[in-house]
């Protein structure tokens, strides 16, 4: 098993989760490095990626895992030389089995850029010191669902037209995307998000992947 | 830049991806080229990068040093919406530069319903519509593709046509524009003037006397990319294409690929070797299609497969092979989980129609497939016919619901899978296309096929077969726009302009819209669907096969009628 953190950015956001699924499968191909297949009638190459980012959340901290007997080094230098532009291996690691990124991940911190210079948010009194924070959405039925996820909001701060915000992430969810909405709309703030990238995933305990399982 | 300022207004559209650009295998675009190259199809992302021939220029022309080719597609509905309200012109997809600052913009033109479409990505561009209210500051405007071979109906939208086989006229087209350009001299007309003397080059300012298709002689030493350009998405066919041969030689008198795509020529197995394995490394696709107008005409398709299964095999790779015979040998090559379902192109339901037409298939050879591919495990046959074929009777129909009972009682009783049979019949609308024996032919009328078609619903529904059918009306129209002449010009931009575009999607086909078109113009759509008399818009084309052949062709199937119905 390798362990792989990757990068997608430069417009990569715009891919689906299940096209970037793609591009790696294909990557693995061209690039000449064998996966291991799953059994069965129909064998599919064996990856086992995190919690999917939502379309158009950029990344800078991705991680899957991947069932092959090839180094480390070669899975990081070959898939490299097989990516688009914005697709890029940071890290790799040979590891003995599975970490199941998917169920270990618990946050992830994101940066939010605006299309205009933000007001000041006093994101302390009116969101981190209170117990509640409400996200509202619209269902697929065409309804309002309002729901309190002040537990998936970790850290929150504003540095000029950038907020920085660790929010939950796999369990216990909260979308990078639909919390920036839902801050602006507070505010009665007219400017539009420009760029969501993920920086950092962490576990459930706010331990970051990087230090748990590539040092 | 101006697509940067819709960047982030990507997410309110569907499948944003289609917009970005930055595919995998796409070249480096060269800045400084002479000639920048614009190669548009006038569909959506998905469709147009399912395209093999688009493709194949795309990497011709950058690989020449002097010229830099770039995509654009048509933008969906929601994406257009975005580029209208900001202000954002149509743009290539690689450098995202406004079409209106490439030298040459050419457009692919696959089916006559995508003519609106050309209209709609000029009016994006904002680029005038005609090429007679286009000054020297814009682009040369060409279409290619086998449309191309009836050029009329769109001659007003563009300066030139390549009919035929584009890989040598493009390149040849490019380095003309170079000289004149560097030397200083361009002007268009000047430019016209001495293209026009290329073969395969229809100039519409000056509508020669007769123009010969291109053809490129050795398909076998043409060029044909191997490091293709991936799509950021899935598209329709989602695989690698290796082009076996081009033509075909059954000569179904209904069909127009098969006349204008003449003489058969072939690449060699070891060429194709060698591109495959070329293609599998390149490109990283786990399935590998040999594509052409009908592969197991290939002469050497099993010596092909004896040498290209072992390499598939080892990258993991599927072959596929449009419409297997399951008789023959080449089944055993084809993996099993692609097994199950068989396709025919049936056509026509009775033999005596077949034998019009020209479909050399039998009842006895669909019927003994079925039973071999029955026993060996396949619970899946599609069956396609065409409504409305010269000659055709109420017999001809009938015998398709006879056909469809014969399938059904061959599987009951040679079947080893315990599946139900999955049966499906579909049915498109005979279209006379130009160059085909049945060129002159009327087109059914739409009632009547109407009525055919309620008749196969209703039948079919009986037996419990699934039916799906094609618009009659859509086909309509797309009859009135392959057989036109100069006069349509006018029609297709009163039908954009009223709001037509995309109509090769059923749900965006406004036909009430085409047929007021028309008649704003004077025409009436039964009269341009009637048997066509006279001289024909296309004589001053020539694709290789002459009227006088096509004639005759047409005469040998009328002979064909009589002699059966004196026999009966
Ligand atoms: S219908 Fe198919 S087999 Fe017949 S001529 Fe056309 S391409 Fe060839």
């Amino acid at each position: 098993m390798v362990i792989v953190k990757f990068e997608k950015v430069n417009m990569r956001e715009f891919i689906p989760h299940l096209d970037i699924m793609r591009v790696f499968n294909m990557a693995f191909r061209r690039s000449g490095l064998k996966v291991n297949y799953s059994e069965g009638f129909n064998p599919h190459a064996l990856f086992f990626f995190c919690q999917p980012l939502p379309l158009g959340v950029a990344s800078r901290a991705e991680y899957f895992c991947v069932s092959t007997s090839e180094t480390a080094e070669d899975v990081k230098n070959k898939l490299n030389e097989n990516l688009p532009k914005g697709i890029k291996i940071l890290k790799t690691k040979t590891v003995d089995g599975d970490p199941n990124f998917a169920a270990n991940c618990g946050r992830a911190d994101y940066v939010v850029e605006f299309d205009e210079v933000l007001p000041y948010f006093d994101l302390k009194n009116t969101i981190l010191k209170k117990d509640e924070f409400l996200l509202t959405r619209i269902d697929k039925t065409g309804q309002r669902k309002t729901k309190n996820v002040r537990n998936s909001i970790f850290k929150l701060s504003q540095n000029e037209n950038k907020l920085k915000m660790q929010l939950g992430y796999g369990n216990e969810n909260l979308r990078a995307d639909a919390m920036s909405k839902q801050i602006l709309t507070n505010s009665a703030t007219h400017s539009m998000v420009k760029l969501i990238t993920k920086i950092k995933t962490y576990d459930k305990n706010g331990v970051d992947f990087d230090k748990k399982y590539f040092s | 830049m101006s697509f940067e300022k819709i960047k982030h207004l990507l997410l309110t559209v569907d499948k944003p991806a289609r917009y970005i650009g930055g595919e995998f295998n796409a070249p480096k675009v060269k800045n400084n080229a002479d000639c920048k190259f614009l190669m548009c199809f006038p569909d959506v992302y998905d469709v147009a990068l399912s395209n093999l021939g688009i493709k194949i220029l795309y990497h011709l022309l950058n690989e020449k040093k002097n010229v830099s080719c770039e995509f654009a597609f048509s933008p969906w509905f929601d994406m257009e919406k975005l580029m209208r309200e900001n202000g954002v012109e149509l743009y290539s997809l690689e450098s995202k530069t406004p079409a209106k600052q490439f030298d040459i913009i050419g457009f692919s033109l696959q089916y006559e319903l995508s003519y609106t479409n050309v209209l709609f990505m000029l009016d994006l561009a904002n680029i005038p519509f005609r090429a007679s209210e286009r000054g020297e500051e814009f682009p040369l405007v060409i279409g290619g593709g086998p449309c191309a071979v009836n050029p009329h109906p769109i001659s007003d939208f563009f300066d030139l046509f390549l009919i035929g086989d584009g890989e040598e006229v493009l390149p040849k087209l490019c380095d003309e524009y170079t000289k004149l350009k560097n030397n200083g001299t361009y002007r268009k007309s000047d430019f016209l003037k001495i293209v026009a003397g290329i073969e395969g080059v229809f100039v519409t300012s000056l509508n020669q006397e007769s123009v010969k298709k291109a053809q490129v002689k050795d398909l076998d030493k043409t060029y044909f990319p191997t490091k293709v350009i991936l799509p950021n998405l899935e598209v329709v066919h989602n695989r690698a294409v290796l082009e076996v041969f081009r033509g075909c030689a059954k000569g179904c008198r209904f069909c127009q690929a098969g006349f204008i795509c003449r003489p058969m020529r072939f690449r060699k197995v070891d060429t194709l070797i060698d591109l495959a394995s070329r293609v599998m490394s390149d490109i990283g696709y786990d399935e590998i299609s040999l594509s052409s107008l009908s592969t197991c005409d290939y002469p050497h398709l099993k010596e092909l497969l004896e040498k290209l299964k072992p390499i598939a095999d080892e990258k993991k790779v599927n072959i596929a092979l449009p419409s297997t015979r399951v008789d023959s040998f080449e089944s055993e090559f084809i993996d099993g989980a692609r097994k199950s379902s068989l396709t025919f192109a049936v056509e026509a339901g009775t033999q005596r129609l077949r034998d019009v037409i020209q479909k050399n298939i039998t009842e006895e050879n669909i019927l003994l497939s079925c039973k071999k591919a029955f026993e060996s495990g396949y619970s899946g046959v599609k069956l396609y016919f065409m409504i409305g074929l010269p000659t055709e009777t109420e017999e001809d129909v009938k015998e398709i619901i006879s056909l469809t009972k014969k399938i059904k009682w061959t599987y009951k009783q040679y079947a080893t899978n315990k599946k139900s049979l999955r049966l499906t019949v579909s049915s498109s609308v005979f279209v006379p296309k130009p160059f085909t024996p049945f060129q002159r032919e009327g087109q059914m009328h739409l009632e009547e096929v109407m009525k055919t078609q309620n008749y196969l619903k209703f039948e079919l529904r009986k037996l419990g077969v699934k039916y799906s059918y094609h618009d009659a009306k859509s086909s309509q129209i797309e009859a009135i726009l392959c057989r036109s002449g100069r006069e349509m010009s006018n029609v297709i931009e009163d039908a954009y302009r009223s709001g037509c575009y995309f109509d090769a999607w059923t749900d965006k086909f406004h036909y009430d819209k085409w047929i007021e078109a028309l008649k704003k113009n004077g025409l009436d759509p039964n009269e341009l669907t009637r048997e066509l008399k006279g001289e024909l818009p296309w004589n001053n084309i020539s694709v290789g096969v002459s009227q006088e052949f096509l004639e005759n062709e047409r005469e040998k199937a009328y002979k064909l009628r009589e002699e059966q119905s004196e026999s009966i």
